[in-house]
């Protein structure tokens, strides 16, 4: 079966790929934002900064 | 009639090649291979090879072009041929002015074949540091791969027409996002050892190797994993293989050195290369199906989305090009802003925007992804004698986005955001990052201006409902021109405020 076929399914198809690519490409953005809070993170907490100490606490709280 | 004729379109085929592949020689330097049967196209009552895309902005001015066949060494054509008037000869070389060829990945290249015995030895030790170091310090299961293993196994040399050095290693991992990051920690390590890393995607990068002649040599480091049981290694060969052909590694001589291969290289060379890897083909290309392509594509690439075009146009490009009129929109801009302001380009291109604006009298930070560009821009301002900041900027990368964003959001002055065309660029998430960017940098006050051509995909009332979702507000929506343009697409112009 070719798409001239079943014009439906082809949309359909298509765009599953197209969805399918940006759920792929999150892999790459996830990796970005790590990097980016791991490099902070550590020297955040190295100022000793009663601020950022607080916000982990915080965020500790939700693990 | 010749059974050949050569244009700036390409070679036109009169009467059939025979079937080898065929070396394509520009004033006696080999440029290029083809294979008749597979590149030649029918058009009309003759077959067409077509030049590459990356050569034909070089086709200016004279050559004399040789068609030779590789394996009989047979001359098949040739002829002085004017691509245009210019009485120059063509000239396909690198900045230094080192010969170069097109390599099987559509790239321009040096090649090994024109590199003297002592720069191979320096190259292949080079290669022999890096395996160490991949293995040693970044903990990878590295080894030979692609050209060199090849010419490793079937002549213990490099291959004359390969132009890089390649090596791979096999992934500890087996979810997209721990390759990744195991992949950009080696990077970094790699990088902290002294190398110049240059990441290409999210599972292989590259280390230039500077040579004793100032030139330098692409090392590429290419990830290997398996997915579902599927192998897969950057940058797109897919297919079944069983992890005992790869590890534990063994060894291979090249160049009269010992280096790292993998269990079985010939299993990983079959897979790479198919079953006939053992006969020499300068022009052989990797047919990759297109799902692997979309693998490849979806899950480790796309921070570097168009950046060789780019690059190409930037380079290419006179050095005069952004001299021109400034478009009507920075002018626009210019008058909205009224005094003297501080302005963030993005995407300033040649700079012709960035730097009529100095010129102007505002403070402009210009930024661009491509580091020609940035090149282009800082040359252009020097000329013109303003000054103008130049950063990099890339808006497929959140690391960049984020970076530079808190960087400029820490400096506590209103700043205006002026991008140009960057709408009709960027990817929907990529425009998202433009919008982020923009907010982050105008915390302080400041609008960003937005001109981008009205498509389908890129529609007025589409780009708002991205922009107020993400919190801003549209003070004003422009369509210069009254929305209708002979022969020009219809343009766009919006001024946002972030909260």
């Amino acid at each position: 079966m070719n798409s001239e076929d079943n014009p439906e399914l082809a949309k359909r198809v298509k765009a599953l790929e197209q969805e399918m690519q940006e759920v792929r490409q999150l892999n790459r953005r996830l990796a970005d934002v790590l990097d980016v809070v791991t490099e902070l993170l550590v020297p955040a907490m190295d100022r000793d900064d009663a601020r950022v100490r607080a916000a982990l606490e915080r965020l500790d709280k939700f693990v | 009639m010749d059974h050949v004729a050569v244009s700036t379109e390409g070679m036109h085929l009169r009467a059939p090649l025979p079937d080898e592949p065929v070396d394509v020689r520009f004033d006696d330097a080999w440029l290029w291979s083809f294979n008749p049967g597979r590149d030649a196209e029918t058009a009309g009552s003759e077959r067409l090879v077509r030049w590459p895309a990356i050569l034909r902005p070089y086709l200016r001015g004279r050559s004399t072009v040789a068609l030779v066949g590789h394996t009989s060494d047979t001359v098949l054509f040739e002829a002085e041929v004017a691509f245009t008037d210019a009485d120059d000869r063509v000239r396909v070389v690198d900045e230094q002015g080192h010969p170069l060829g097109v390599d099987k990945g559509g790239r321009l290249q040096r090649r090994f074949d024109d590199t003297d015995p002592s720069l191979r030895d320096h190259i292949v030790a080079a290669v022999e540091q890096i395996l160490a170091d991949l293995r040693e310090k970044a903990g990878l299961d590295a080894f030979l791969a692609f050209g060199c293993l090849l010419g490793a196994v079937r002549s213990g040399s490099m291959i004359g027409h390969d132009a890089d050095a390649d090596v791979a290693y096999l992934s500890k991992h087996a979810h997209p996002l721990d390759i990744i990051r195991e992949n950009r920690a080696a990077a970094r390590t790699m990088r902290e050892l002294g190398y110049t890393v240059v990441p290409m995607s999210g599972a292989d990068f590259k280390i230039w190797v500077p040579l004793p002649d100032g030139r330098r040599c692409g090392v590429d480091v290419f990830c290997g994993y398996f997915l579902d049981d599927h192998f897969y290694l950057l940058p797109s060969v897919q297919g079944r293989i069983d992890r005992s052909s790869l590890l534990p590694t063994s060894t291979v001589t090249l160049e009269g050195r010992e280096l790292v291969a993998p269990a079985r290289p010939e299993d990983l060379l079959s897979l790479t290369y198919g079953p006939h890897w053992r006969t020499p083909d300068p022009a052989f290309k990797f047919a990759h199906p297109t799902w692997v392509t979309r693998h490849m594509n979806g899950y480790w690439r796309g921070a570097r989305n168009r950046l060789r075009h780019w690059t190409s146009v930037h380079r290419a490009a006179a050095p005069a090009s952004g001299d021109a009129t400034p478009p009507g929109f920075a002018r626009w801009v210019h008058r909205q802003i009224g005094g003297p302001a501080n302005l963030v380009d993005v995407g300033a291109g040649t700079g012709r925007d960035a730097v009529w604006f100095a010129g102007k009298g505002h403070t402009v930070l210009a930024l661009d992804y491509s580091n020609a560009a940035r090149s282009q821009v800082r040359a252009l301002a020097e000329r013109r004698g303003v000054d103008v900041d130049v950063d990099a900027l890339n808006l497929f990368d959140v690391r960049s986005v984020l970076s530079l964003g808190a960087r400029l959001a820490h400096e506590p002055a209103p700043r205006h955001v002026y991008a140009r065309g960057m709408i009709d660029e960027l990817s929907p998430a990529a425009r998202e990052e433009l919008f982020r960017f923009a907010a982050m940098v105008s915390r302080h006050g400041g609008l960003t201006f937005l001109q981008f051509k009205i498509t389908p995909h890129s529609r007025p009332e589409q780009v708002i409902g991205q922009i107020e979702a993400r919190g801003g507000t549209v003070e004003s929506v422009r369509r210069p021109g009254g929305g209708k343009q002979q022969g020009k697409a219809n343009k766009c112009r919006l001024v946002v405020r972030w909260a």
